[in-house]
């Protein structure tokens, strides 16, 4: 699905589409009758920001919006291969400039109008136009993307539309080895009705103030290309979808699908015990205890992201953070296997740096672990330059006793504990922390980027594969408002590396993978950041639903073929 | 009658008037900027959007102009659009106002039915074991923080021993059955009129001991009127009006306390509302949210008030 | 919630002239009041513990109130240590010191909070049920305002907005929740100064602020005992509350309200959790519920009958 880095999860017990293997497998329901009818109910923990793609970045909302929309290309759920979806074929030219993707035959939205190349271009023309998304990066190499954007033409002149819709040929400046599935989406990640959406926002327009961002079809999809039809939505409480009947892979057996909101995971949890809820992505804590329960059955599968401990390298109040010694002395001082084994209960990994395990690109033998170690800690700040104060708080080469704030979201209990731990543990090496709560808004306004006014904060990410391209999170290119180096990670040969990866020339797996690693060794020796731990995703659902198997790529991959068993 | 209540509703403007100032004065004291708050969680923001919208929202302006175009503009309760939603912040409060007025009405009766009762109970058997446990429950029951009360609801009758639903207005597919929704509201209704249920009594029965002490009781008695008689036509209607007057008390806690019943039992109403709107700085929602919590309870005042004048003989409305 | 909560249980007073022989008497009336002295009893216990927490912490359970111990998390409660006597959190925190600081957090907070409310309510009350006129429009102007906005609306919003330590809460619940002790010492205040002793005090030429403090002040005394009880209780409770949501006392310090802030998301690993934190606060404001019906009863001897 999208590559792209820019989801973030806003609460942990979401889970996001990903890789790896799963580690039960589904039991066959061959030899059954399907029978159709019935209702399906995802948990999620709060209502969609937007209905509308181009406007969202948290996991939440596209547990809405991956009901009615869908993209050009998917991963395999099984072997994760990029496979088509809505295009039938896709083709990159030899030089990387070139794009084409082929629709199937006989593309219909819910309504009955024609999916068409217009779709794919309308949604392209509306994110590079609106001002409040943060996903205009999949269009950086794609020509004429930002003259349109800055209104000196009204159409992206490097999109076309070909064969009666059928066809969408991208042209490049510059080779992008992601581009292919980077742009399957449009840059939104799913496509949308452009014949709806056109009343309130026209792409032919050279006037940059008309955008797509305020309009009623935001909240109301109008249209749907996905598994299910848009009924209605009832803020705080549930989203109700019907069965699209023009479903390119079929209508689903199902009637009725409801993503219904609940305060937090304990209210979850018990909706899926006493079978109110079909289907959901629960916290580690509560794992032992679900297994146990006959009428669920569970799945665990390692995630393509982490949560991480961050800093601000350019931080008025905490220079130090600038000192690669501290950021490992920080680094050794808290103790992350204690974070597994008893905050998310074995249900995770370690991660030494920005690749995580699940991605094919993953090599640790040679990467420096940093185990617990406080003395190890205490010896790396004083090397750096900081002395003991009489407090038990070291000083800074400048005096200033070494205290800063971590910040990190609420409700959010895992991020909470681990903030509460890390706070008594750099106690102990003489850093003291100020731990600081907000919603995760709150939190992404704060550590917007280029902000010096913030310290450290808690936060993971998710999607981050299968590609291994992490450039947008690294490359000193990022230090910008909105971008996501928000570490201000800066070296040079990191940056070099980036850019091979990213844009080539050679786009080779193997070479790209040898490259991959290369960045991961500097990273796991400048630690810009704490890579706490990979945590694994653990979705349960009812037994009775048939073919309910989800792998870490998709939960609802094949959604339309799921039946309840009476 | 009428002109009673028009008095009280000239009345109430003053009042009104003060807790829009309040909330004006909150948004716009707070040490947040109104802009970074109205922005939100929205990226890609440049000065001069930032400059535009002060402008737009005339917070360019000073703090007394600012204030009348704010009054003018919750005159025809145009509160703006919420910034999560993206549309009317009145739509949203209209959709959550009747999940809110459900409970707060019923907790309101359930504590009636259950408090005035055991108030009586209490007074009558004075020293007695009745009075004694209905006093001792129900100072215990007042002492409970209604917070914990809800959560343990939550977490023993519902997560562990199943026998209520652990929140929400319906189970899935009942949305229109009506004993559903009474199932769902038992939890949340007991929690919002816990302060009630226990206070009642107490309430009750000091009053009705005070108004059979008095000296018409004692002539009613010496007349040779029988004891319950005497209770239920004199003694219960004096005892019951300064019971009217405490409504005003229990109707803050009722509407203010939704919102952590609301939060804990997952109930879609204003207060979970508010609680979220904040939690996401949605500030135009807060906003109303306050203005419309406040005119519930002004509104409920007056209710009371005329409440009163229909129970209590004594006063005489001057029309 | 709120601390209107209490409100509703105060009986309109009967208004008196205190005389000298009144305090002695009510002192008798207390001491053989068994209710109201265990209710003493267990609050100075309570009140005893929190000042001596540091203490306790240090050569008793030798745990400190942040202490992890991370590896022993989830910890059942057990005999073995004390400062596992009820359990740890998870965190691997000793429960028991933790409530032992929350005692501390919400007793001073109470009472803070509730000196600060009789501070302002009393202020405003007396002189504007003496003064009248303009500024007893101006205060009832401002009470009937307060009284109009849901409490909780408000503390949700400044805790939100501001971040609070625990002197700026209590003042803040204090600052919030003085109208129902304003319109009491107003009420009085009329009814007092139109008394004949009053009367006479202002004919022999005794100044405003004379009479307020020798006359009225000390009559209007025993009903603001009987209320700043019921007060504390009710600061005890909002302060529970609004930690309890996270916008009060703010880890690592720990609050009754903010230890049961998780206790939800804990709940089957640690149901110990969820239990004592409550049981406290209910505890605390039953004792002073019940303090306050004490001496009520024993500062109001017309009520005694009706105990």
């Amino acid at each position: 699905m999208r590559r792209l880095v820019a989801s973030i999860t806003a609460a942990l017990l979401v889970v996001t589409a990903c890789t790896a293997t799963p580690s039960t497998t589904p039991q066959a329901s061959a030899g059954e009758k399907p029978v159709p009818g019935g209702t399906l109910v995802r948990a999620v923990t709060g209502d969609p920001k937007s209905f509308n793609p181009i406007l969202v970045t948290d996991t939440t909302s596209y547990r809405y919006i991956e009901a009615v929309y869908q993209d050009l290309l998917r991963r395999d759920p099984k072997t994760s291969e990029l496979t088509g979806r809505l295009a039938e074929k896709f083709e990159l030219s030899k030089d990387g400039l070139t794009l084409t993707y082929t629709l199937r035959d006989g593309l219909k939205w819910s309504d009955g109008t024609p999916f068409t190349g217009e779709d794919y271009k309308y949604t392209a023309e509306a994110t590079m136009r609106s001002k409040r998304t943060t996903r205009q990066t999949a269009f950086t190499n794609v020509l004429g993307a930002q003259d349109y954007k800055d209104g000196k033409t009204d159409e992206i002149k490097g999109i076309q539309v070909k064969d009666g819709g059928k066809s969408i040929v991208i042209t490049f400046s510059k080779t992008l080895c992601t581009a292919v599935e980077d742009l399957s989406g449009a840059g939104a990640g799913y496509l949308l009705p452009s014949k709806h959406f056109k009343q309130y926002f026209d792409p032919r327009t050279t006037d940059t103030s008309k955008t797509i961002d305020d309009n009623p079809l935001n909240m109301a999809p109008p249209a749907s290309m996905g598994p299910w039809v848009f009924k209605d939505f009832k803020p705080g409480d549930r989203a109700t979808f019907t069965k699209n009947p023009n479903y390119y892979l079929g209508a689903p057996l199902i009637d009725e699908f409801i993503v219904k909101v609940y305060s937090d995971a304990a209210a979850i949890k018990a909706a899926l015990l006493v079978g109110e809820v079909s289907f959901a992505g629960v916290e580690p804590k509560d794992w032992d205890e679900l297994t146990k329960v006959e009428s669920l059955k569970g799945f665990e599968f390692a995630d393509f992201g982490w949560n991480y401990l961050a800093w601000n390298a350019e931080s008025t109040k905490a220079p130090w953070l600038a000192n690669k010694l501290v950021r490992q002395a920080l680094t050794y001082g808290v103790n992350r296997q204690a974070i597994i084994d008893k905050i998310v209960f074995g249900h995770g990994k370690l991660v030494y740096a920005a690749q995580p395990p699940a991605n094919a690109a993953y090599k640790d033998d040679d990467l420096n672990k940093y185990p617990f170690d406080p003395q190890k800690a205490k010896q790396l700040l004083e090397q750096a330059g900081a002395k003991m104060g009489s407090d038990g708080i070291y000083r800074w080469t400048d005096g200033t006793p070494m205290k800063m704030r971590i910040e990190t979201n609420q409700p959010n209990t895992v991020r909470e504990t681990i903030l509460q731990l890390a706070q008594e543990q750099y106690k102990q090496i003489g850093v003291s922390i100020d731990a600081q709560l907000m919603s995760f808004n709150t939190l992404l306004e704060r550590i917007r980027c280029c902000g010096k006014d913030f310290e450290g904060w808690i936060s993971g990410f998710t999607g981050l594969g299968p590609d291994p391209d992490q450039e947008s999170l690294w490359h000193s290119s990022h230090i910008a408002p909105n971008e996501f180096n928000r570490w201000r990670y800066r070296n040079p040969s990191v940056d070099r590396l980036l850019d091979q990866i990213h844009s080539g020339p050679d786009c080779n797996e193997a070479t790209r993978n040898k490259l991959v690693h290369d960045v991961d060794k500097q990273l796991n020796e400048d630690v810009p950041v704490i890579w706490l731990y990979s945590g694994n995703n653990l979705i349960f659902g009812q037994k009775n639903i048939q073919n309910f198997a989800p792998t870490s790529v998709s939960t609802i991959y094949n959604i339309e073929q799921w039946w309840i068993k009476k | 009658m009428g002109r009673f209540v028009l008095r009280r509703l000239v009345q109430a403007v003053p009042t009104l008037f003060g807790i829009l100032l309040l909330t004006f004065l909150l948004t716009r004291l707070s040490p947040s900027d109104p802009v970074a708050l109205m922005f939100g969680d929205r990226f890609n923001v440049t000065e001069e959007q930032r400059q535009e919208l002060r402008h737009n929202l005339g917070l360019d302006e000073p703090l007394p102009v600012q204030f009348i175009t704010y009054l003018g503009k919750v005159a025809v309760l145009d509160f703006g659009n919420s910034f999560i939603y993206h549309r009317p912040v009145m739509q949203v409060i209209a959709e959550r106002l009747p999940n809110s007025l459900q409970l707060s009405i019923a907790a309101l009766l359930v504590g009636l039915v259950i408090g005035v009762p055991l108030g009586i109970v209490a007074a009558l058997t004075r020293g007695r074991l009745p009075d004694h446990v209905i006093r001792l429950t129900s100072v215990v029951g007042h002492a409970i923080p209604t917070f914990w009360f809800g959560l343990l609801f939550v977490l023993v009758l519902g997560v562990q021993l199943r026998w209520f639903p652990v929140g929400s207005m319906n189970a899935i597919g009942r949305e229109s059955d009506i004993l559903d929704r009474l199932w769902h509201m038992v939890g949340p209704v007991l929690t919002l009129s816990l302060g009630a249920i226990s206070n009642y009594p107490r309430f009750l029965r000091t009053q009705m001991l005070e108004e059979l002490s008095q000296d018409y009781v004692r002539t009613a008695h010496s007349k040779g009127l029988r004891g319950r008689l005497v209770v239920t036509r004199h003694v219960l209607r004096n005892a019951i009006i300064p019971l009217v007057t405490s409504l005003g008390g229990i109707l803050t806690i009722l509407i203010g306390g939704a919102v952590i019943t609301e939060q804990i039992f997952n109930w879609p109403g204003l207060g979970r509302l508010f609680f979220e709107a904040l939690v996401n700085k949605d500030f135009p929602i807060v906003q109303a949210n306050v203005v419309v919590g406040s005119a519930l309870l002004l509104l409920s005042y007056i209710l009371r008030d005329v409440v009163y004048v229909i129970v209590d003989p004594r006063i005489k409305v001057k029309a | 919630m709120s601390t209107a909560a209490a409100h509703v249980l105060v009986p309109p007073a009967e208004v008196r002239r205190v005389s000298a022989s009144f305090w002695s008497d009510a002192l008798w009336r207390l001491r053989h009041d068994p209710t109201t002295m265990t209710a003493f009893a267990v609050l100075f216990v309570l009140a005893v513990l929190a000042i001596g927490a540091d203490f306790l912490a240090d050569n008793f359970f030798q745990w400190s109130f942040s202490k992890q111990d991370i590896l022993n998390s989830y910890g059942k409660p057990n005999a073995d240590q004390p400062a596992m006597w009820l359990g740890s959190d998870q965190l691997g925190r000793s429960q028991i010191v933790r409530l032992l600081y929350g005692a501390r957090v919400s007793l001073f907070i109470g009472v803070f909070g509730a000196i600060v409310s009789l501070v302002i309510g009393v202020g405003l009350g007396i002189s504007a049920g003496y003064f009248r006129g303009w500024w007893d429009d101006v205060v009832v102007w401002i009470v009937s305002t307060l009284n109009g906005i849901p409490t909780l609306y408000l503390l949700l919003i400044v805790g939100f907005l501001f971040r609070l330590d625990y002197i700026s809460l209590a003042v803040f619940i204090g600052a919030l929740g003085w109208t129902f002790i304003t319109n009491q010492a107003r009420g009085q205040t009329f009814t007092l100064r139109e008394r004949d002793f009053v009367t006479a005090a202002r004919v022999i030429g005794a100044s405003p602020g004379r009479i307020v403090l020798r006359h009225i002040f000390p009559n209007v005394l025993p009903l603001l005992i009987v209320i700043a009880m019921i007060d504390v209780a009710g600061v005890i409770l909002a302060e529970s509350g609004l930690s309890y949501l996270g916008f009060g006392i703010q880890p690592p310090v720990p609050s009754w309200g903010n230890m049961l802030n998780g206790a939800s998301q804990f709940f089957t690993r640690g149901p110990w959790l969820v239990y004592p934190p409550g049981f406290c606060i209910a505890l605390t404001v039953l004792c002073l519920y019940l303090i306050g019906d004490g001496l009520r009863d024993a500062l109001d001897p017309r009520l005694r009958g009706a105990k």
